[in-house]
C-alpha cells in the first residue's frame, strides 16, 4: 500500500476528481437527499484514492494517465441514475430491492427514467397545476354572462374576483413546484412560464378591477 | 447477464450488504470489493454506495470516519441493533425461499 495523500494530487488531477464527483452529485440530485449525496460522493472519493494507491508505486506521484485509468475502472456517473431511481421506488414502497449491476443508461434515455424521481413528479405536477389554472380564464366570460343575466355588476365582480384568486394561487403553486423540481423536465418549464404569467395577470386584473370599482363609485 | 439474473440480484443487494457487515465493520470500498468478488453477485459501487447511505439513513447501519493512509477519511459502516434484527429477518426469509425452491427444483429434476 502506498502512502499517497490527498494533498499529493496536483490541482489538475484534483480538478479531474472533483469533476467526476460533481457529475455523480448532479446525477443524484433530486433523487436522494443532500446528506445521502454527500455520503455517496465521499465513498466514491475514498475509492478513487484507494485505487490510485494500489496503482501507483509508493515513491511515485500519480500522473494524469494513472488517474484516468482509475476513473475508467469506476462505474460511469450515469449508472447512479438507474440505481437511485430504484432506490426512490424502494424508499416509497416497502423494501423493494435495487438494480444490481445494471448497465448505465445513456443520457438520451434519461427521460424514460426520470418520471419516477421526485423532482420530475414535481415538474409534472407544476405543469398540471398551471394548465388547470388556465381554465379559470373561462370564469371571465362566464361572470360577464351571469352579470348580464342577473343585471348585476356585483355578480360580475364576485366571479371575476374568484377567477383572479384562482389565477394567483394556482400560479404561485405552479411556480413553487417548478422551482422545487429544478426545472427538471418540460412540464416544469411549462408550469413556471404559465405560473408567472398567471401571477402577473392576476395582479393586473386585480388592479383593473379596483380601478373599475373606484370609477363606478365616483 | 440475462434479465432474470438481473432481477434476482436486484432483490439481494440489501441482504448482501447487510450480510457483508455481519462479521464486523467495514468501509465502503472494502464492502464493494468483497461483494464484487462474490460469484453471481458482482455488485459495483454505483449499486452499493446508495444502499449504504440509505441504510445508514434508516438507522440500520452506523457510520464512523477514520483516517486513511491513502487519502480522505474512510467511512466505516457497522450493523446497529436494528440492522442485526433486519438481517436476521432477511436471512430467515431467504432460507425459507431457498429451501422451497430447492424442493421444487429437486422434484422437477427427479
Amino acid at each position: 500500500m502506498s502512502t499517497i495523500d490527498m494533498t499529493v494530487l496536483s490541482n489538475g488531477l484534483q480538478a479531474l476528481v472533483d469533476s467526476r464527483l460533481d457529475t455523480i452529485d448532479r446525477m443524484l440530485m433530486g433523487r436522494v437527499s443532500r446528506r445521502e449525496r454527500l455520503d455517496i460522493v465521499r465513498d466514491v472519493e475514498t475509492q478513487i484514492h484507494e485505487l490510485l494507491a494500489q496503482q501507483v508505486p509508493s515513491d511515485a506521484e500519480p500522473t494524469r494517465d494513472d488517474l484516468l485509468s482509475v476513473l475508467a475502472r469506476l462505474d460511469p456517473p450515469e449508472a447512479y441514475l438507474s440505481e437511485t431511481d430504484e432506490e426512490t421506488t424502494s424508499t416509497e414502497g416497502s423494501h423493494q430491492p435495487l438494480m444490481a449491476q445494471s448497465r448505465p443508461l445513456p443520457l438520451a434515455s434519461r427521460s424514460s427514467v426520470q418520471p419516477t424521481s421526485q423532482a420530475n413528479r414535481r415538474g409534472f405536477q407544476s405543469g398540471m397545476v398551471a394548465m388547470a389554472t388556465l381554465t379559470s380564464f373561462l370564469l371571465f366570460p362566464i361572470g360577464y354572462a351571469l352579470g348580464l343575466l342577473f343585471q348585476s355588476e356585483i355578480v360580475i365582480g364576485v366571479v371575476w374576483f374568484l377567477a383572479l384568486v384562482i389565477l394567483l394561487s394556482g400560479g404561485a403553486v405552479a411556480v413553487t413546484l417548478a422551482t422545487m423540481s429544478r426545472l427538471s423536465n418540460k412540464w416544469a418549464v411549462v408550469g413556471l412560464t404559465i405560473g408567472i404569467l398567471s401571477i402577473l395577470m392576476s395582479i393586473g386584473g386585480a388592479l383593473t378591477l379596483i380601478m373599475l370599482i373606484i370609477a363606478a363609485n365616483s | 447477464m440475462n434479465p432474470w439474473e438481473t432481477q434476482l440480484r436486484k432483490g439481494l443487494v440489501e441482504l448482501a450488504v447487510l450480510a457483508s457487515l455481519a462479521g464486523g465493520e467495514a468501509y465502503g470500498y472494502a464492502i464493494v470489493e468483497r461483494l464484487r468478488a462474490m460469484e453471481g453477485l458482482r455488485f459495483t459501487e454505483s449499486t452499493v454506495y446508495p444502499v449504504l447511505s440509505r441504510l445508514a439513513k434508516e438507522g440500520v447501519l452506523s457510520v464512523r470516519s477514520a483516517a486513511s493512509p491513502t487519502g480522505p477519511p474512510r467511512r466505516y459502516y457497522r450493523l446497529t441493533t436494528e440492522g442485526r434484527r433486519r438481517l436476521d429477518a432477511m436471512v430467515e426469509s431467504w432460507r425459507t425461499v431457498a429451501g422451497s425452491l430447492s424442493t421444487l427444483i429437486e422434484g422437477a429434476i427427479s
